[in-house]
């Protein structure tokens, strides 16, 4: 249990700017839920105890009270040092790539987007030169493409090809 | 009695067929190896590997996915005791005395220690469930809506209580794993939720797909964002040898700390981590030399690692028994077994007793399994550690984009499991504790649909959650359980210092 509580015992951060600023997007966001809750109507010639709406609508209500306790706990609190912003760079570099690598995977197809994305990955993460970036893509690719063939899932070859 | 004999021999005959066999070699083999890479957790890696087992029938599937799960904790003991780099937070203690045997050229006997305390106490454990979920199990066929409802309540704020710093931030974290369980058609009324007019989230969003984004993609960056140029070379290691004289000195402690281990991993939120914590504490009390611990002494490494394993077992036990997982990884096996159809609880002791006992059968074999496999093979796993991260991490993030994608075929499903990767990637460096939201995610649509039951059997509304005793215990207990550290802190602040 509470397997992200983690080896490295991370600094305890209480409240601060950056707390507040994610309370008030988890309000926002709360709010929408609730808004989007209370348009559910439930079928007119079913009387349920409990309709589409009541269970939701409580999730939202913790949501937003939560969200307005973090608020006020952030006032008080002290924002703890931060590393600079560019220690996340490359964790953000790699998400995009990510990004990019699901938005194209049907029409790519898997061979290709994955080599793409891979390539792009070893780079950032500083695998050089480029011929063992190639080669380490090739390999990754084949392998992963005849491992989950043999398991019986069938990879799209690409939207791009049929074209 | 006499019936629980012959599922469990029939449970062994079905664990113990050459393909399942097989399967569970695999799995413990597969467990190992994503318990031991560096950037993933028990959790993730679980996670990663769940989609393998959807071709599978329903009994080999749970073999594979016990001896994943008993792998990944196997695997995590490894890289503590090697590179004093703990996989998971269970086996944070074991680096304590594991590193420094390591560092005095004792990782031998440190991983020989962690193998064996594992199996013996696994076994006793599992042995202690078959004879203590049967019971548990017949008093949870007495629970209605209401109880279960209740149980839930306390199970999800017992875990967000103890989940991480701050209470608050677990409690949003909680929230948002039930908001993500809305999404989807509500089964009984037909209406369409959170759809947003998209036909993919009609059948909800799916389980493994969130549990991969959670935990594996956003493992990843956080070991690339921690990682920064810093490389670990685990340890040398020899040979894997146990001396008589370090088998007799760690057996007591082995033995207290499956004790421990088991008692403490069936209460909900408490788990492994705990455990293993307790156990070091209760064997530095009780050496006659405490000032040894820390630096290498053998108990350090054997009672943790015996708690862990043991709290692993206790901790299925409130997930087979009544349905409530009491952790994330029992979530996550709650999960898997939900996709295969199999729906832990009461019932399930009563109207499929071959499926749990074929469970608990698959338990004893992969324990089994991991122990013969584990000690000859310790330094071919090892090598894994060597793999630099900057190799490794761009195919696991590959492996988790076809994984999800082999659930449903759907790419919608990828970008889906990408952006709670984000989500949960902020989460994790701010604080906000993963675990309440897979049991929020899990949980969810059980309590709602209890929670409407219990309704509809009621006279009295809401009040029938109150007017029968099990039920209002656990209200009032899961109450206690969010309050009342709050409460304290509060005196705590105001006393004068």
């Amino acid at each position: 249990m509470s397997v992200e509580r983690g080896p490295a015992a991370r600094p305890v951060r209480k409240g601060g700017r950056s707390d507040r600023l994610a309370a008030v997007i988890i309000l926002a966001a709360s709010a929408l839920y609730v808004r989007y809750a209370l348009t559910f109507q439930p079928p007119r010639f079913r009387s349920e105890a409990l309709g589409p709406a009541t269970f939701p609508l409580m999730i939202g209500g913790l949501m937003l009270v939560c969200a307005a306790w973090l608020f006020i706990q952030s006032l008080r609190g002290v924002e703890a040092p931060r590393p600079p912003w560019t220690v996340y760079v490359p964790a953000v570099l790699l998400w995009v790539a990510l990004l990019a690598y699901v938005l194209l995977f049907d029409l790519l197809g898997f061979p290709l987007s994955t080599a793409l994305f891979l390539a792009a990955a070893l780079r950032l993460l500083g695998v050089r030169p480029w011929w063992k970036v190639v080669l380490y893509t090739a390999l990754f690719t084949a392998g992963l493409y005849y491992a989950f063939t043999a398991l019986d899932v069938r990879l799209p070859h690409g939207e791009w090809l049929r074209r | 009695m006499i019936d629980i004999w012959q599922h469990l021999l029939f449970g062994f005959q079905v664990a113990l067929r050459p393909e399942n066999l097989g399967l569970a070699l695999a799995g413990a083999l597969l467990g190992t190896v994503v318990g031991v890479l560096p950037g993933i957790g028990p959790v993730g890696g679980i996670a990663i590997l769940l989609p393998l087992t959807f071709r599978l029938p329903p009994a080999s599937a749970m073999i594979m996915l016990t001896a994943v799960y008993y792998g990944t904790m196997y695997g995590g003991s490894t890289t503590s005791i090697l590179m004093n780099v703990p996989g998971e937070a269970s086996s944070v203690v074991t680096s304590f005395d594991g590193y420094a045997m390591a560092q005095q050229g004792r990782a031998g006997p440190a991983l020989a220690i962690a193998a064996v305390g594992s199996f013996v106490a696994g076994t006793l454990s599992i042995i202690a469930l078959t004879f203590f979920s049967p019971l548990l199990a017949a008093w949870g066929l007495t629970f209605g809506p209401p109880e279960y409802f209740g149980l839930m309540l306390f199970g999800l704020s017992a875990v967000s209580s103890l989940a991480g710093e701050s209470l608050v931030k677990a409690l949003l974290s909680m929230g948002f794993g039930l908001m993500l369980a809305t999404v989807g058609t509500d089964l009984v009324t037909g209406v369409p939720r959170f759809t947003f007019s998209i036909p993919y989230l009609l059948d909800g969003i799916d389980f493994v797909v969130v549990v991969i984004g959670l935990f594996a993609i956003s493992e990843v960056l956080v070991s690339i964002e921690e990682a920064r140029g810093t490389s670990r070379v685990p340890m040398k290691l020899e040979r894997i040898w146990l001396g008589v004289k370090d088998l007799a000195e760690s057996f007591w402690a082995i033995i207290r700390g499956s004790v421990i281990g088991f008692y403490i991993g069936i209460l909900p939120a408490a788990g492994a981590t705990i455990a293993s914590f307790l156990s070091y504490g209760v064997e530095k009390q009780l050496a006659r030399d405490p000032s040894t611990f820390g630096k290498g002494d053998i108990r350090g490494v054997a009672a943790p690692e015996s708690a862990n394993n043991a709290a692993a077992v206790g901790n299925m036990i409130p997930m087979l028994t009544l349905g409530i997982p009491g952790s994330s990884t029992t979530a996550l096996m709650l999960g898997a077994l939900l996709v295969l159809n199999v729906v832990p609880g009461p019932l399930l002791f009563r109207d499929h007793p071959d499926v749990v006992w074929g469970l608990v059968a698959s338990m004893y074999v992969s324990n089994f399994v991991l122990l013969i496999l584990n000690l000859p093979l310790v330094g071919i796993f090892v090598r894994i550690l060597y793999i630099p991260e900057r190799l490794l991490l761009p195919l696991i993030v590959a492996i988790c984009v076809i994984g999800t994608y082999a659930v449903n075929f759907s790419a919608f499903d990828l970008l889906v499991m990408t952006l709670l990767g984000l989500i949960a990637f902020y989460m994790r460096k701010n604080g906000y504790p993963l675990g309440p939201a897979v049991l929020g995610l899990v949980l969810g649509d059980l309590m709602e649909q209890n929670l409407r039951r219990s309704l509809i059997m009621s006279r009295t509304g809401a009040l029938i959650f109150f007017t029968r005793p099990i039920s209002a215990t656990l209200i009032v207990l899961s109450m206690l359980s969010l309050f009342v550290p709050v409460l304290l802190g509060l005196l705590r602040r105001h006393r004068p210092a």
